[in-house]
């Protein structure tokens, strides 16, 4: 089916528009990676997440819109930004001009002639074609998608990075047991006096704070634990956490995670529910009273009084607004300051200092989980935009294979696809113009639902589906059509 | 069997353009003419001839195999030289060769270089920076790579200079006497009646005539230009029975027409008149063609 001769010859035709337009698609998805920042992103949020994180990125359970869920994850950001705009716009420019390259360009300059003057059959011919699109596809994505990889272990140590984090390495410390136990164990830190100093010391924040810290990380544990049990996703067990209800796997679960009796907590399971959503005052474990008391700080305080408290706050301190919540450590160490914002809120100071100490807990576990590189999802990321190129590429390979004459081929090969990642942009800008994605390919790829692992395997298909059969009509006109050469 | 028979082609792109019920037959080792203007209906022809397009009526085959249909197998004993040169631009002139060696799976680039040498052709430069006449040469070299049995060459000379086309056809001559069979196509009546066995011309893409080279060469009947001293000379002459076409009193001449077996008479008749000269004018291809062309009063 495949001829070696003309590959070569299309190698050799082809070979710089490819790699001029894969270094350009690696640059800008270095660049993005690189500049990849937890905390910035965390600022960000806040400043524009008013009225709660992204489509697809789900708000998070505590009420600040910033906890668990509301922090972007590398594959995340490059989904937001990277792979529903910029990233798909140069694999673009390069399945247009080569799609066109490959067969219409050929027939209407008349070089084709030379090719199909030697005993080579046109199904080969153009076969070949087809095939050559798909591997310079394929290692355009492949290339793009190491360089993402290197650049998140290079600038952010994502890949193999510390398998423990330096609190758990001096907590395993004083407590005299591995690093393996404290991480599978955490109580063990918060029993221990000694070991909360160490962690603090460790992460460089206050013993309050790196509390809090160990204790999110003890409720991610659980919801993730639990939701993995049930089998849905952790955003599905949220959205409705009475699955759970008299399951004896997920007690199992608390009762290891927290170190107390399984009976305790099944004897509790019921009230698991409501805890979770910080309605039961009554909770023998631990767990249970973390949380409410999380809450607890994030329902009754006044976001209008938390401004006042933030604007006194920077003013005092000679600060910016947002560079003053970027830097809330510095509030929570300046006692005069703190009188100053609870003066201006009319919060007073304890609870203020303990939202604060909220607040750096959250930064602290969010940089842990934004750093946090789900290989799965970005390599997901790639073969989704890799297989939308594929159908995307069939429409152009197969306007090429139809028109002999480059201008016709282009108006529907070039213009077609254009067509569909502009309308993909419009329904995604307005819901006036959400019905335009019933008219357009890129539709079938939705980067937010890949990067947070949601259902996608049949659209992915049905992109592939898709593909195969434009290459194979245009294969098929290719091999039955008159040409002029 | 002939080597290349075209049988009631017919291809109708509307408008009067295209073949209609065309046909003819190349026999092994002979050089077959195809004469006519552009858009007669030559290129479409080599089109089927090479598989590239599909006849709507008819039959084009080569070596008992069809064209369309087969067209990959036939290859191999063909060689090709498309009428419009359009190279691809990235490589230089042996990388084309070597391509277009690739494409045929010939290793052995011996016969290549000796055609290269043959026609003087620098294959270091790039296709883009070619002049026309070099990418010719390249073409040809390309389409004889494989010492094909069958050539199919659609206005080989165009863009070469006088003294390229002169090599050209020495070489489809040489070709010739090495068995080959040869189709060429061209509106320029020296190649074809310097190399061609039979000729057909081609109008408005039916072929109007097919006839033998040697006919034409050979003709008994010839025309003569005669001019006399005086116009009393001519008019006494014109009473003497020959069958004369033209006069030119002004000139005080006349073209006789007469058979090569009237010779003597017409000399003994002439040495009776004062003469100031005579001299045969000569038929040529070209004449012939103009016959067809011009007889509804076109201009080609």
């Amino acid at each position: 089916m495949l001829s070696k001769a003309v590959f070569k010859q299309t190698l050799s035709q082809n070979w710089k528009l490819w790699v001029i337009l894969t270094a350009v698609t690696s640059v800008i998805a270095v660049m993005i990676i690189r500049t990849f920042d937890p905390h910035a992103m965390r600022l960000a949020m806040m400043t524009f997440g008013a009225d709660g994180p992204p489509q697809g990125m789900g708000g998070g359970p505590f009420g600040t819109g910033t906890s668990r869920f509301g922090m972007l994850t590398i594959p995340e950001l490059m989904a937001s930004g990277y792979y529903a705009m910029l990233g798909l716009l140069m694999p673009l420019v390069y399945v247009i001009i080569t799609a066109n390259s490959l067969i219409a360009s050929q027939i209407d300059r008349g070089s084709m002639a030379y090719t199909l003057s030697a005993p080579i059959t046109r199904i080969k011919l153009v076969f070949t074609q087809a095939a050559y699109l798909f591997a310079a596809l394929a290692a355009m994505f492949a290339v793009v998608t190491v360089a993402g990889l290197a650049t998140s272990q290079i600038s952010h140590n994502a890949l193999w990075g510390q398998a423990y984090t330096p609190d758990v390495v001096a907590a395993a410390q004083v407590l005299g047991v591995s690093n393996q136990d404290v991480e599978n164990n955490l109580p063990l830190i918060l029993n221990s006096p000694k070991a909360i100093v160490a962690g603090a010391d460790a992460r460089g924040v206050s013993q309050e704070v790196y509390t809090m810290y160990v204790e999110l990380l003890l409720i991610n544990q659980a919801i993730d634990g639990t939701a993995e049990i049930m089998g849905v996703t952790p955003y599905e067990f949220m959205e409705n956490p009475a699955m759970a209800d008299g399951n004896r796997e997920v007690a199992q679960l608390f009762s290891m995670l927290l170190g107390v009796d399984i009976g305790v907590v099944e004897s509790h399971m019921e009230h698991i529910v409501d805890d979770l959503y910080g309605q039961s005052i009554e909770s023998p474990t631990m767990l249970l009273i973390l949380m409410n008391e999380l809450d607890h700080y994030m329902q009754d305080i006044d976001m209008d009084a938390l401004m006042a408290a933030n604007h006194a706050a920077a003013e005092y301190l000679g600060m910016e607004s947002l560079e003053l919540m970027a830097n809330l450590h510095i509030l929570a160490n300046d006692q005069s300051a703190l009188a100053v914002a609870s003066e201006a809120s009319g919060i007073d100071e304890a609870t203020l200092l303990a939202f604060i100490n909220v607040q750096l807990a959250e930064a602290e576990f969010e940089f842990d989980q934004g750093i946090y590189f789900n290989l799965g999802n970005f390599v997901n990321l790639n073969i989704g935009i890799f297989l939308l190129m594929f159908a995307v590429g069939g429409v152009s390979f197969m306007f090429s294979c139809i028109f002999n004459l480059t201008r016709n081929s282009l108006a529907f090969g070039a213009g077609i696809p254009i067509g569909f990642f502009i309308l993909n942009m419009m329904a995604n800008i307005s819901p006036d113009f959400a019905n335009f994605r019933f008219f357009t390919l890129n539709t079938l790829y939705n980067p937010a639902n890949v990067a947070g692992g949601y259902g996608f395997i049949p659209q992915f298909m049905a992109m592939l589906v898709i593909g195969v059969a434009l290459y194979l009509i245009g294969i098929i006109v290719f091999k039955r059509k008159d040409l002029p050469l | 069997m002939s080597i290349i028979q075209v049988k009631n082609l017919t291809k109708d792109f509307g408008r009067g353009r295209g073949v209609f019920d065309v046909s003819f037959a190349v026999e092994k080792g002979e050089v077959f003419g195809f004469l006519g203007p552009n858009g007669a209906g030559k290129t479409t022809t080599i089109r089927h001839l090479m598989g590239f397009s599909q006849p709507q009526a008819g039959k084009t085959s080569i070596l008992s195999k069809d064209c369309w249909s087969q067209h990959h197998r036939i290859k191999d004993h063909v060689g090709y030289l498309p009428g419009e040169i359009s190279l691809p631009d990235h490589l230089t002139g042996a990388g084309f060769i070597k391509q277009m060696a690739g494409f045929r799976k010939i290793k052995d680039l011996s016969y290549a270089n000796k055609l290269t040498e043959w026609f003087s052709l620098d294959t270091s430069i790039r296709l883009k920076r070619m002049s026309l006449g070099t990418k010719r040469k390249l073409a040809i070299v390309t389409a004889f790579l494989h010492d094909p049995d069958v050539l199919l060459l659609d206005e080989p000379t165009g863009g070469l200079d006088p003294l390229m086309q002169d090599k050209f056809i020495q070489f489809v001559k040489e070709e010739k006497k090495r068995g080959k069979t040869i189709l060429l196509s061209s509106h320029i009546f020296s190649e074809v009646d310097a190399t061609c066995d039979r000729i057909a011309i081609i109008k408005e893409g039916k072929l109007v005539s097919a006839f033998a080279a040697d006919e034409l060469r050979h003709n008994a009947r010839k025309e003569w230009k005669v001019e006399f001293v005086s116009l009393e000379e001519l008019e006494a002459f014109s009473q003497k029975g020959f069958e004369i076409s033209l006069i030119k009193k002004e000139a005080n001449q006349v073209h006789v027409i007469f058979n090569d077996k009237d010779a003597n008479r017409f000399l003994a008749e002439l040495a009776n008149h004062k003469v100031n000269f005579f001299s045969e004018i000569k038929f040529t291809l070209e004449d012939y063609f103009m016959k067809f062309y011009r007889k509804e009063g076109e201009i080609c």
